[in-house]
């Protein structure tokens, strides 16, 4: 699954605006340890692109101007060219995140010049690269994805999962990534769900986390003004200091189609056709709804009575739970993925009761 | 020097409290425009004493104050650096751990 950054993707860009993720398929040539999703080969369904398309056009004009794509593998995605060209056209612009495996495929190749942005993962030095991709010679294989990207004249991108130990790793996958011309890296720490459950058992551990966390700080200076150095997770400093980047503004905010993109900067499609806001996992009471329950022409009007009428919901959501980690006195949660919170609260029960008298 | 600093991470009695310490030290000063230069620890096994040597844009005078009460902080030492007009302003601290 390469879709391990879904809640932040590449945000600190000052360009960027607020971001449609979609997942358009599990489908993946690879059986990643450390997949949330469980994306592999057996999987075959995929979302149409008329499931895709008249999302895009009426989500861009609420300031969602950004399409990333993510998986399950996206260069196995039949009708991606398709997708992307219609981003283009509608004038966003275009991301993906990929193994980087398959980057001189027939999709791929169709499929990079409606790109203006190519993520590739890499996920420690060869050997552990290896071992968490479940294949040998995969990171030859990345680096020669990465590579073809740069040919084309791509903006080229690292991501980079954080588990136990690979800390140890991170400055030399900044340093490939600048060997390769990258104009990001993004660090994720591991989320313990999907395969990484039953296959990366010990996770990330927190002395390791502020281990990443403070070789992250060095990495930002070390490439200040050279290369985009981003991990996905907030210090509780930050977060106390800066509500707005947790998606809270204050208890008098209504969100409204206009303004909803300041509390959710990113809008998930899911390989079921599902529609939310924040990060892929939300509880399904938060959704907005789906693509494929509803005729193209009724997309418009779902959004509408979602940011009209239903938003509230979610914005009470992010709220409650900033407070709530405001208040918390666990010393131990000072550095934390701030969208793993809230997929988390939003599947615990005393937010979901709160929420359900506040509606 | 990287490879001393990545020791450093996991140097014999090092534990969650000094990482949490570390972590939120480098937020705090970062978050205050200082950018670091050197950073270096004292104390065995956990630490006692952490010396950060680092610079500030030369419109920042203002973050100072908020430097100056960054927890633990002992000593400070600031210089304006330039010839004529200032370019940057060079900061030293010292932070004493056991307060932190």
């Amino acid at each position: 699954m390469e879709g391990h950054q879904s809640a932040s993707s590449f945000a600190s860009d000052p360009c960027v605006g607020g971001i449609l993720h979609i997942h358009p398929t599990l489908q993946c040539n690879l059986t990643c340890l450390h997949c949330y999703s469980e994306s592999s080969p057996r999987h075959r369904e995929a979302l149409a692109a008329d499931d895709i398309i008249p999302l895009m056009e009426s989500i861009r004009q609420y300031g969602y101007t950004v399409l990333s794509v993510s998986g399950g593998e996206p260069f196995l995605y039949k009708e991606l060219s398709s997708v992307l060209m219609q981003a283009k056209l509608l004038g966003m612009q275009t991301q993906l995140v990929t193994n980087g495996i398959l980057a001189e495929s027939k999709i791929a190749t169709e499929s990079l010049p409606w790109l203006d942005l190519v993520a590739v993962s890499i996920d420690g030095d060869e050997k552990m690269h290896d071992e968490i991709r479940h294949m040998k010679g995969a990171y030859h294989k990345v680096i020669k994805g990465a590579e073809t990207v740069v040919a084309a004249g791509k903006r080229l991108a690292v991501v980079s999962a954080i588990a136990n130990g690979s800390w140890r790793k991170m400055t030399e996958v900044a340093e490939m990534a600048h060997d390769l011309g990258a104009s990001f890296v993004q660090f994720h720490p591991l989320e313990l769900s999907g395969r990484a459950i039953r296959e990366i058992p010990n996770g990330l551990d927190l002395e390791d986390l502020h281990r990443a966390y403070i070789v992250f700080n060095y990495l930002q200076e070390k490439y200040a003004g050279i290369m985009h150095i981003q991990m996905d997770c907030l210090h509780r400093f930050v977060i106390e200091t800066n509500p707005e980047i947790c998606g809270y503004i204050d208890d008098a905010f209504i969100p409204t189609k206009t303004n909803f993109v300041r509390i959710s900067r990113s809008v998930i499609l899911d390989e079921k056709g599902n529609i939310m806001p924040f990060s892929y996992g939300l509880h399904p009471r938060y959704h907005i709804g789906n693509v494929k329950k509803k005729k193209s022409s009724e997309i418009s009007a779902m959004l509408d009575d979602y940011f009209e009428n239903r938003a509230s919901t979610f914005s009470h959501l992010v709220s409650s739970s900033y407070k709530k980690y405001k208040t918390t006195t666990d010393d131990d949660n000072d550095l934390i993925v701030w969208s793993e919170y809230i997929v988390e609260q939003s599947r615990s029960s005393s937010i979901g009761n709160e929420v359900a008298v506040a509606v | 020097m990287e490879k001393e600093f990545l020791s450093s991470l996991e140097a014999a009695g090092i534990e969650k409290l000094h990482l949490k310490k570390y972590s939120a030290l480098l937020t705090n000063l970062r978050s205050n425009r200082l950018l670091l230069e050197k950073w270096w620890v004292l104390g065995q096994p956990g630490p006692d004493v952490i010396n950060v040597v680092g610079r500030l844009p030369k419109d920042s005078w203002g973050a100072l104050p908020e430097l100056f009460g960054t927890r633990g902080l002992d000593r400070v030492k600031v210089f304006p650096k330039g010839i004529i007009n200032p370019e940057f302003i060079d900061v030293h601290m010292q932070f004493n751990a056991r307060q932190m």
